[in-house]
C-alpha cells in the first residue's frame, strides 16, 4: 500500500560548502495493507522528516517515489495532496506542548477535519468526535476541554482520536510514547495495538520498546537505512553494529549490563562521512567503510527456532560492508588435557573439552565458572600462551598460530588475575607500560613516553615523572592493576582478555576498575572476554555470558537470558546460589 | 477571578478620585488665586471670604471630600468660568466627537493592521511583506501630529478637497444626509492621521506575532489535517498570534488617548483633546480637572473591558 523507493530529501543551505543538506538518502521500504512498521533511530536521524515527506510537508527537495495505493504522491498537486491528508493518511505529531491549537476545544479540533473535508455535518462530526474520544479511552466531557486543560497522556489520546477522525487507511505516529509515564505509555501502546488491527501503522520512535509489537522495523541512521527486518527477530538478534549499539543503550526491563551510550557523535548532516554514515562510530570499520556507503542488501538470519529463513535470505536487510556484526574470534572444538601425576599413577584431566564459541566485534563476553573449570586455560590457549591438543582458533579469519607473533600480540592483549605475577617487579612503571611498545618494534623514545603518559591519563593514573619511576611494591593493588591495564591497552588491542582482573581488590576499587574497563572498551570499541567466577559481577558487565564447568562450555547466551532464564542445571545453580548469597547478606544487614 | 479583578479596578478608581481631589489642594498658594488668578484683577477680602465659603474651603478636609464625592456622584464636576457653563456640560458636548473620531480611527486601524499584519507575516520575506514592512516601519517613526500636518497641507491647503479643521461647517444649517456628509468630510483627515499612526505599530505587532507562531507545532498539525491555507492562516496562526497584540493594545490605550489629544489640537477638532488644549491655555482649572477625571475613568473602563474579554480570546488565561 505504501511503497517508498529511493526517497531522498535535501534542503538548500548557503552556510554549507556544498550548498545542500541531505536529510534522507535513498530510503526504500514498503508497507502492505494492514501491516505495521516501526522506524527507530537516534534524534536527528531523519525519522520525523520521513513522516513529513510522506505527508508532503517536509519542504525541501524530495526525489524518488512515495507510492500510496499505486499513486506516486510526489506527482500530486498541492490541492490533490490536501485531499490525501487526513482522509487517507493522517499523522500524529510528536506530543509537545503546542501540538494542538491552544485556542480551540478538543471537540472543535477533532470535528474540524471532518467538516472541512466535507465528510459530515457539524452535528454528525460532533457525534463522531465523542465516539472517538471514548474509543481512545477518554471521557466525552473532555470534548469541551481546551488543550491546556489536558495532561500529557490525555493530549496524546486526543491526538490519536483526531488522527482517526477521517478514517484514514494509514496513520503515521511520531514518538507516540515519548515523555509519558509507564502506565500511560502502556495504555497508549494498547491503543496502538487495537488501531493496527484495522489499519496500517507507521510508528516513528527513538524507543525500541514502543515499536516492539509492530511487524516490521527499520533502523535509520543519519538519513540512511542501516537495517530492516521483522521486528521481533531484529530486536533479538541485531545484525548491524549500529542497531546493536542502539539497543544496548536502551534500558529494557531485563537489561542487566550497565547502560552505555554509543561512542562518538552522529555526524552533522552538512558534514557527512563519504563512506558508511556509521563509520565514524563503528568498532569494526575497514578501509572500504570510509570510501563509499554500503548498499542495503539482504542477509540470512536465524529465525526464532534457529532455522535459516526461507525467503532466500532477503528477510533481513542490512547496509554494512562487512555483512553485519563481524566475528572477531572463532573457536572450533578446542581440546586440552593435563596429566595429573600423583605417586606413580597419572590421570588425565580434561581442562578444555570440545569448546566452540564466537566473539563478535565490540562486545563484552563474560566467561563464568568455578575455580579450576578451565577458564584460565582457555584464556591462555586463546592468547597462544598454551597450545591446544586439538581444535582451531581463528582471529579475524586467520588461524592464530599462522599469524606473526608481533602482529597477534599487538591485537590481542591480556590482563591477569594477580598483577604482581604479571609484572617484573624490578621494572618501574614507565618500563612496565612501555614494554609492549618496545617489543612491537622501533619507536622513538619521546613518542613512547608520550604514549605511556597518554594511556596513564586515560585510565586516571598520575603520569608525572615521580609516578613513572615508582616500582610495583610502592603501588597499591588497585594502582598496580591499573598499570597492567595500561600496559595491555598501550598497543591499542582489538581483543582484550581479562582474567579475574579484580579478584584481589576490595569492592570499591573493583567497581572503579570495572567502570574503567567498560569505558575503555566502549571508547576504543574493543572486544573483551571477561573471565570471572562471580556471576553477579558478570551480569553487570557483559553483553553475553558463557558458563563453563569442568572443561565443558555448558551454556552461552545473551546476559539477560542467562540470568533470568538459565537453561543448564549448573547455570541455575550459579544464578540461584548467587541470589541466595545476596539474600543472606541483605538479611544480615537488615537485622 | 472576575470579582478579584473588579475589586482591583474599584481600588484604582478610588485612588484616582482621591488623587483628583488632593492634587489641586497640594498646589502652592491660595486656591482662590489659582482659580481666579487671571479673571479678577482685584479681590476684596469680603469677596474672597464669600468665595471661600462658596467653594467650602472654610470647612474641614473630610467634609470637603465628602462633598466632592457627592458632587461627582450627582454629575457635578464644577463650573468653568472660561466656558461659562458647568464642566459636565462642556465635557458632554465634546465627548461624542472624540468617541466618533477614536471609534472610526481605531476601528480602521485595527482591522487594516490585523489584516495586513497577518497576510504580511504569513508571507514573510516575500515581496508584499518586504514592501509593507518597509513602509510601516518608516511611518511608525513619524509622530501622529506630523502626519496630520502633512495631510492638512496636501488635502486642505493645496488640493482644497477637505476641510482643514473643525467637526462641522458652522452656520451652514445642514440637516439630514447633508449634515452626515459634512461630519464625515470633517472626520476624514483627523481620523486618517490617527488611524495611520496607530495602524503602523499594530501592523508591526501583528506581523511579529504571526512570525512567532508560524513555526509552532500546531501550525504543522493544521497542515497535516489537510486544511486549506486560509483556515490555517486565520484559525491557527492569527487566532493565536492575536493574544499578545490584544494585550499590547490594552496597555497602549493611554498612549492612544494622548495621541488623540494632540491630533484634535492639530485639527481643531472639538473633542476632549481640543477642549483640554483650550483649558490649558486659559488655565481653566475646574475644566482641566473634569477632563482628566473623565479621560482617566475612560481609560480605566476600557482596560477593565479588555480584562473581561481577554479570557474569551485566550482560553489559557483562565487557568493562570
Amino acid at each position: 500500500m505504501l511503497e517508498i523507493n529511493d526517497l531522498t530529501l535535501q534542503y538548500t543551505a548557503d552556510f554549507v560548502e556544498s550548498g545542500i543538506i541531505r536529510v534522507l538518502d535513498g530510503i526504500s521500504f514498503y508497507l502492505k495493507k494492514g501491516e505495521s512498521i516501526g522506524i527507530i533511530g537516534e534524534s536527528g536521524s531523519g525519522k520525523t522528516s520521513l513522516g513529513m515527506a510522506v505527508m508532503g510537508l517536509s519542504g525541501g527537495e524530495v526525489s524518488g517515489e512515495i507510492r500510496f495505493g499505486g499513486v506516486n504522491l510526489l506527482d500530486l498537486t498541492d490541492e490533490e495532496m490536501r485531499v490525501v491528508r487526513w482522509n487517507r493518511i493522517s499523522m500524529v505529531m510528536q506530543n509537545t506542548g503546542n501540538v494542538l491549537n491552544p485556542a480551540y476545544t478538543v471537540e472543535e479540533q477533532i470535528t474540524e477535519p471532518i467538516t472541512k473535508h466535507g465528510l459530515d455535518s457539524k452535528i454528525g462530526a460532533q457525534e463522531r468526535a465523542s465516539l472517538l474520544l471514548r474509543e481512545v479511552g477518554l471521557d466525552s466531557d473532555k470534548l469541551n476541554a481546551y488543550p491546556v486543560e489536558l495532561s500529557g497522556g490525555e493530549r496524546q489520546q486526543v491526538l490519536i482520536a483526531m488522527a482517526l477522525a477521517n478514517d484514514p487507511e494509514l496513520i503515521i505516529m511520531d514518538e507516540p510514547t515519548a515523555s509519558l509515564d509507564v502506565l500511560t505509555r502502556r495504555r497508549i501502546l494498547g491503543l496502538l495495538d487495537r488501531i493496527k488491527e484495522e489499519r496500517s501503522l507507521l510508528v516513528i520512535s527513538h524507543d525500541a520498546s514502543t515499536v516492539a509489537s509492530l511487524e516490521n522495523l527499520i533502523v535509520l541512521y543519519s538519513g540512511r537505512v542501516m537495517e530492516a527486518g521483522k521486528t521481533d527477530l531484529l530486536l533479538k538478534d541485531p545484525r548491524h553494529p549500529y542497531t546493536r549499539d542502539l539497543l544496548r543503550a536502551h534500558p529494557f526491563m531485563d537489561t542487566t549490563k550497565d547502560l552505555q551510550g554509543i561512542r562518538g557523535k552522529m555526524p552533522t548532516l552538512y558534514d557527512l562521512p563519504t563512506g558508511c554514515r556509521f563509520s565514524t562510530r563503528c568498532t569494526q570499520k575497514i578501509a572500504i567503510c570510509e570510501e563509499r556507503p554500503p548498499e542495503l542488501t539482504g542477509c540470512r538470519v536465524r529465525g526464532e527456532d534457529g532455522s535459516q529463513d526461507g525467503d532466500g535470505g532477503t528477510y533481513r536487510r542490512i547496509a554494512c560492508h562487512r555483512g553485519g556484526i563481524h566475528t572477531l574470534l572463532q573457536v572450533n572444538s578446542l581440546n586440552k588435557e593435563y596429566q595429573n601425576r600423583s605417586r606413580n599413577r597419572s590421570r588425565t584431566v580434561a581442562a578444555l573439552n570440545d569448546i566452540s564459541f564466537e566473539l563478535q566485534v565490540g562486545e563484552i563476553v563474560a566467561l563464568v565458572g568455578a575455580t579450576g573449570c578451565g577458564k584460565s586455560t582457555l584464556a591462555k590457549v586463546v592468547t597462544r600462551i598454551f597450545k591446544p591438543d586439538s581444535g582451531e582458533i581463528f582471529y579475524d579469519g586467520e588461524e592464530i598460530h599462522a599469524i606473526d607473533a608481533k602482529r597477534f600480540h599487538k591485537d590481542v592483549q591480556m590482563i591477569f588475575q594477580d598483577p604482581l605475577d604479571a609484572v617484573n617487579t624490578r621494572f618501574h612503571v614507565l618500563k612496565i607500560v612501555r614494554e609492549p611498545l618496545e617489543i612491537q618494534g622501533k619507536i622513538e623514545k619521546q613518542e613512547m613516553i608520550r604514549k605511556v603518559k597518554h594511556t596513564l591519563d586515560e585510565i586516571n593514573l598520575p603520569s608525572d615523572d615521580i609516578f613513572l619511576k615508582k616500582y610495583p611494591h610502592q603501588l597499591s593493588g588497585g594502582e598496580l592493576q591499573r598499570v597492567t591495564i595500561a600496559r595491555a591497552l598501550i598497543t591499542d588491542p582489538k581483543l582484550l582478555i581479562a582474567d579475574e582482573p579484580t579478584a584481589y581488590l576490595d569492592p570499591s576499587v573493583q567497581a572503579k576498575i570495572l567502570k574503567l574497563l567498560m569505558r575503555m572498551q566502549n571508547t576504543r570499541g574493543m572486544t573483551m572476554l571477561f573471565i570471572t567466577h562471580d556471576i553477579a559481577l558478570a551480569r553487570k558487565v557483559s553483553d553475553r555470558i558463557f558458563v563453563m564447568r569442568e572443561g565443558d562450555l555448558v551454556e552461552q547466551g545473551v546476559s539477560s537470558d542467562v540470568i533470568y532464564s538459565p537453561k543448564h542445571v549448573y547455570t541455575k545453580e550459579l544464578v540461584y546460589g548467587a541470589e541466595g548469597a545476596a539474600g543472606y547478606i541483605y538479611k544480615s544487614i537488615r537485622s | 477571578m472576575f470579582g478579584k479583578r473588579l475589586i482591583e479596578y474599584v481600588i484604582a478608581f478610588m485612588a484616582l478620585i482621591i488623587l483628583n481631589f488632593v492634587m489641586p489642594r497640594l498646589m502652592p498658594g491660595d486656591p482662590i488665586d489659582a482659580i481666579y488668578g487671571n479673571e479678577l484683577v482685584a479681590l476684596t477680602p469680603e469677596l474672597r471670604e464669600q468665595l471661600r465659603a462658596q467653594y467650602l474651603l472654610d470647612q474641614s478636609i473630610w467634609s470637603q471630600f465628602l462633598h466632592y464625592l457627592y458632587s461627582i456622584a450627582s454629575g457635578d464636576l464644577g463650573y468653568s468660568y472660561a466656558g461659562k457653563a458647568p464642566v459636565i456640560d462642556i465635557v458632554a458636548g465634546a465627548l461624542p466627537w472624540t468617541i466618533l473620531l477614536v471609534g472610526t480611527a481605531l476601528f480602521g486601524a485595527i482591522t487594516i493592521a490585523l489584516f495586513l499584519g497577518i497576510e504580511s507575516g504569513w508571507r514573510r520575506g516575500e515581496r508584499l511583506d518586504r514592501y509593507l514592512f518597509a513602509i510601516f516601519s518608516i511611518i511608525n517613526g513619524i509622530p501622529g501630529f506630523f502626519i496630520g500636518m502633512i495631510l492638512i497641507i496636501i488635502f486642505a491647503l493645496n488640493l482644497k478637497v477637505l476641510p482643514a479643521g473643525g467637526a462641522i461647517t458652522h452656520y451652514a444649517g445642514y440637516t439630514g444626509s447633508e449634515y452626515a456628509i459634512d461630519v464625515a468630510r470633517h472626520l476624514i483627515l483627523p481620523a486618517t492621521a490617527l488611524c495611520v499612526s496607530e495602524l503602523s505599530w499594530i501592523y508591526l505587532l501583528m506581523r511579529g506575532g504571526i512570525i512567532s507562531v508560524i513555526n509552532e507545532p500546531f501550525i504543522k498539525t493544521g497542515m497535516l489535517k489537510g486544511l486549506d491555507d486560509r483556515t490555517i492562516r486565520y484559525r491557527y496562526a492569527a487566532r493565536n498570534a492575536l493574544l499578545p497584540v490584544f494585550t499590547r493594545i490594552g496597555i497602549q490605550i493611554s498612549q492612544i488617548v494622548a495621541g488623540i489629544l494632540i491630533i484634535e489640537a492639530v485639527f481643531t477638532y472639538p473633542g476632549i483633546g481640543y477642549l483640554l488644549h483650550d483649558a490649558l491655555l486659559t488655565r481653566d482649572l475646574p475644566l482641566i480637572q473634569g477632563i482628566l477625571l473623565i479621560v482617566t475613568i475612560s481609560v480605566l473602563a476600557i482596560n477593565f473591558t479588555m480584562d473581561i474579554l481577554y479570557p474569551r480570546i485566550d482560553p489559557r488565561i483562565r487557568h493562570v
